[in-house]
């Protein structure tokens, strides 16, 4: 084998691993697109957790100050608060979130779980 | 003839690289970053003892949402009736003492509460607090209460007990019984406010979602209304919508009996009160929507529908100047003013039908 045909193959292997990165990536950010759940805590993002890549169901819990807590269940394209040690339970009572900009919240322990680039978009805002 | 080899090989390996990267153009990637880049600045917080979020779309845009929430915060401070030393907090501690002094923010949200309670013979109601704490819908202590204690109440809801000075923008409350809750109105108010504020730094682009009262600057960036959903009244999931109000520089405001209830022997408890019965209203409403430019009218008005009832809720806004209403009742009727068409409001849930003579 000539020197420059090993050049050759080496090109054609360098090209073949661009392109196959370059779908890899392409691949990837279509993904990103599903709905994102946006959680923060006293005004401070602690958590975003792309919904649409959820495979299974599991729950988290996150402490607040006066041992608070609140456990948050996330499964494919939905997530909700599923339980909470505040006194009033709105959190919980509101239920599951799925839609585009649909948000639940917990005022006494400070935590909201807000909804971005949902997949459905069919509205900018809910008036309930 | 090497150098050739050199040449295909060089070819054959920026040849794709080229095409990736001016694909990227088009690519979704492409699209996120120039579309983050030309986003809106959004920005969410808890006030008014609830969550407001906003986005609004200019190169001010930032700048102009922090002064909208500033504002919003002084509101808070001097409205809540929570919070030690508001001045609503003044005007309750000195409830059948005597007059106090207020801004003159506070005495235009009172005064027009007041107009509100005299336009409705008092079914839109500002002295409701005692009520609203007895039943604590919302809270730990949430229970049907003792009908006694419901009665004992009820005189003291009379709206002839809060008397205003203009000049001196001086507010009393004649007696001790009696306590100013401005929750029903001020979440509109502060609506109001900030697309004020908004509007002043030059945005022509916004959506605010204060709570569930939602106000819109102008239309989306790419020309549509902003597509504004009702929630929908009979929906187990928050974000089900009964339809969508395609707004354009207004106002949407839902009340809906699933906002914040309790139930008890198989009976729902919601939070709008009827201020002649002392009971959550009956009138056979589950959810009335407001559609109208000013959001302090579109809060006033959405509770008032609820204790009036329909009738005389639509009485009430065809008499209203800009106003129009979507109301959605027991048996599943959705009766609309004589503004709503298909272009403002579309029908989207098929549970729901509209009512024969529309």
């Amino acid at each position: 084998m000539k020197k420059a045909d090993k050049y050759i193959i080496i090109g054609i292997f360098i090209v073949l691993l661009i392109s196959s990165l370059w779908i890899f990536i392409y691949k990837g950010s279509k993904d990103v697109k599903g709905s994102q759940a946006v959680i923060s805590k006293d005004g401070n993002i602690i958590e975003t957790i792309d919904l649409s890549l959820v495979k299974e169901p599991y729950e988290f819990t996150i402490e607040s100050k006066n041992n608070g807590y609140n456990t948050i269940y996330v499964e494919k394209d939905k997530i909700k608060f599923a339980e909470a040690n505040c006194p009033d339970k709105l959190c919980v009572k509101t239920g599951l979130l799925t839609n585009t900009s649909d948000i639940a919240v917990c005022l006494p322990h400070g935590i909201i779980i807000e909804i971005k680039n949902g997949t459905d978009g069919q509205i900018d805002s809910l008036a309930n | 003839m090497k150098i050739n080899k050199y040449k295909i090989l060089l070819l054959i390996t920026i040849l794709p690289i080229s095409l990736s990267l001016s694909a990227c153009h088009i690519n979704p990637v492409g699209l996120r970053r120039s579309n983050l880049h030309q986003g809106p600045a959004e920005k969410t917080q808890l006030m008014l003892g609830t969550v407001i979020s906003a986005s609004a779309y200019g190169e001010n845009a930032d700048h102009a949402l922090d002064l909208a929430f500033t504002k919003v915060d002084e509101i808070d401070k001097k409205m809540s009736r929570y919070r030690e030393g508001s001045e609503v907090d003044l005007i309750n501690q000195n409830a059948g003492i005597g007059p106090v002094k207020v801004s003159p923010e506070t005495f235009y949200v009172i005064e027009r509460s007041l107009d509100y309670a005299r336009q409705t013979d008092g079914a839109f109601n500002p002295l409701i607090g005692e009520l609203v704490d007895l039943w604590a819908i919302g809270t730990e202590n949430e229970k049907v209460p003792d009908k006694k204690d419901i009665d004992n109440i009820l005189p003291s809801l009379d709206y002839n007990y809060l008397k205003l000075n203009k000049d001196s923008y001086m507010v009393e409350l004649t007696s001790d019984k009696v306590r100013l809750d401005l929750g029903a109105i001020a979440k509109g108010y502060a609506a109001d406010v900030m697309r004020d504020v908004l509007l002043e730094e030059g945005i022509d682009s916004a959506l605010l979602n204060l709570g569930g009262n939602v106000i819109v600057i102008g239309r989306k960036p790419d020309g549509n209304p902003w597509a504004i959903g009702v929630q929908d009244p009979l929906g187990s999931e928050r974000g089900e919508i009964a339809g969508i109000v395609n707004s354009i520089d207004t106002s949407v405001v839902t009340s809906g009996h699933y906002e914040r209830f309790f139930e008890s022997d198989g009976k729902r408890y919601h939070h709008i009160f009827d201020p002649f019965t002392g009971y959550p209203a009956e009138k056979g409403v589950i959810s009335s929507t407001i559609i109208c430019p000013s959001s302090i009218d579109a809060d006033a008005l959405s509770t008032s529908i609820f204790v009036l009832g329909k009738d005389k809720g639509l009485e009430l806004i065809e008499a209203t100047a800009d106003a129009e209403a979507i109301i959605i009742t027991e048996d599943l009727l959705v009766f609309t003013s004589s503004g709503i068409n298909d272009d403002l409001f579309e029908l989207r849930n098929e549970a729901l039908v509209y009512e024969k003579s529309r």
